[in-house]
């Protein structure tokens, strides 16, 4: 789309929204002529990087973006999972996918398809910095790696954790619940006839399994 | 001197760099609270600039919203890793440029050939520049930042308080403030003739950079 207004007028006035609290500049970059896109465009950017932040204001600040990535930010900075509480969510965004199928197609990925159940548990702590990222193998990295339009190097750069001394705030570490207590039979219908399996998938997931994405996700690549 | 969690007026009063630090100690002390508050306001204070400089290049609105989080991230690991160079502030851009470079695809338009505007004052904008002087520019701030250096001092100043956001009459006033020597004082309609002559100037030479 273009506009027929010139680049120095536009940018007094995105300048005037700007500090009136109005940020986004798309809504000028439709209103200036199409010779003069990349000047308004420059002119804004040059604007933008000198220009000052917003001072706090919590009334203000409820319900922005800002806010919404406050939890995020903090997973990763509090968390064992380095970036993945940002990058996966927003990989996901990226590509389209929910959660829900991206799990399914993680399990599936890595062979294990009736394992949903669990990899959604693990998926989960990745994303919300709770699940040590060294303990993840390359092979879950690359599956979701595949499923996210990225590659497991980035995955893994991203996973590292912030240096900066030791982090204390006391941050809980995911620790999964085996669907198969110890000691208990192999055979998954005992399990499930004493109420311990938590979903449907379950129903058919053998110990083996199980215990093969307890590994994938926690032993690294030994 | 150990670490005292501060109210959010008190992190509001802090420069960047001293809330990062005030963050860092948060978040070595276990204080998840005060960790989030400052993370809350640091993200409001930068995410609006950072944003818009992504939104000039992307248009979709949560691919930038997620690729400004990531900028912040970027910048506060960065910082936690002591690989900054400088202030926040000027990292933060640093970064923004950068992955934008990365997401950013040339969208290239068909322009008919700037008509000039004005004539008889051709010396304000110095010498005649090659196109070929800025082909090298992939950043288009560069682009910016080379034509200003091609101005007379006078004109600079009214480009550069105009970008900073200046109105034309104030923009005026200071550099009539700072020239007192020269006989015509700059006024407000100077000052919008001067913006529109650098954008012509500047126009086929982001062309030529992009």
């Amino acid at each position: 789309m273009a506009g027929t207004e010139h680049a120095e007028t536009l940018l007094t006035a995105y300048v005037a929204a700007h500090q009136a609290g109005d940020v986004d500049p798309v809504p000028f970059l439709d209103r200036v002529l199409a010779e003069e896109r990349e000047v308004l465009v420059t002119l804004i950017d040059a604007y933008l990087v000198q220009a000052p932040g917003r001072v706090w204001d919590p009334t203000a600040f409820n319900g922005t973006p800002a806010q919404r990535m406050v939890e995020p930010l903090t997973l990763a900075l509090a968390g064992v999972s380095g970036a993945w509480p940002v990058v996966l969510p927003s990989l996901r965004n990226r590509v389209r996918i929910k959660r829900r199928d991206l799990v399914e197609k993680l399990a599936t990925g890595l062979g294990y398809p009736k394992t949903t159940g669990v990899v959604e548990e693990y998926y989960h702590a990745m994303e919300h910095g709770d699940l040590p990222a060294e303990g993840v193998s390359d092979k879950v990295l690359r599956v979701l790696g595949k499923l996210l339009g990225t590659d497991a190097e980035s995955l893994r750069r991203d996973g590292a954790l912030f240096l900066g001394g030791s982090f204390k705030v006391d941050h809980q570490v995911f620790a999964r619940h085996p669907s198969f207590p110890p000691k208990l039979s192999a055979d998954a219908d005992v399990a499930d006839s004493m109420g311990m399996l938590s979903d449907s998938d379950s129903s058919e997931l053998s110990r083996e399994d199980e215990a093969e994405i307890d590994r994938l996700f926690t032993e690294g690549n030994v | 001197m150990g670490y005292r969690a501060k109210n959010e007026w008190d992190l509001d009063a802090l420069e960047d760099d001293d809330l990062f630090e005030q963050l860092k100690a948060a978040r070595a002390a276990g204080d998840s609270e005060q960790l989030k508050l400052a993370i809350g306001i640091l993200a409001w204070r930068r995410e609006g600039n950072v944003f818009a400089r992504i939104r000039l290049k992307m248009g979709d609105m949560e691919e930038a919203e997620d690729l400004t989080q990531i900028v912040l991230l970027d910048a506060m690991r960065a910082k936690f890793d002591g690989e900054h160079i400088g202030e926040f502030g000027s990292m933060l851009n640093v970064i923004t440029s950068r992955r934008i470079a990365d997401f950013y695809s040339k969208n290239s338009l068909d322009t008919d050939p700037m008509v000039e505007e004005g004539s008889g004052d051709d010396d304000l904008w110095g010498q005649e520049l090659s196109v070929g002087d800025f082909v090298d520019h992939s950043n288009s701030l560069a682009v910016l930042e080379q034509a200003l250096e091609e101005l007379d001092d006078r004109h600079r100043m009214v480009v550069e308080l105009s970008v900073k956001g200046g109105p034309a009459k104030e923009v005026a006033d200071d550099v009539n403030a700072v020239f007192v020597d020269v006989e015509i004082a700059m006024t407000d309609s100077n000052v919008h003739q001067i913006m529109k002559r650098f954008r012509d100037f500047l126009n086929p030479l982001l062309k030529a950079a992009t």
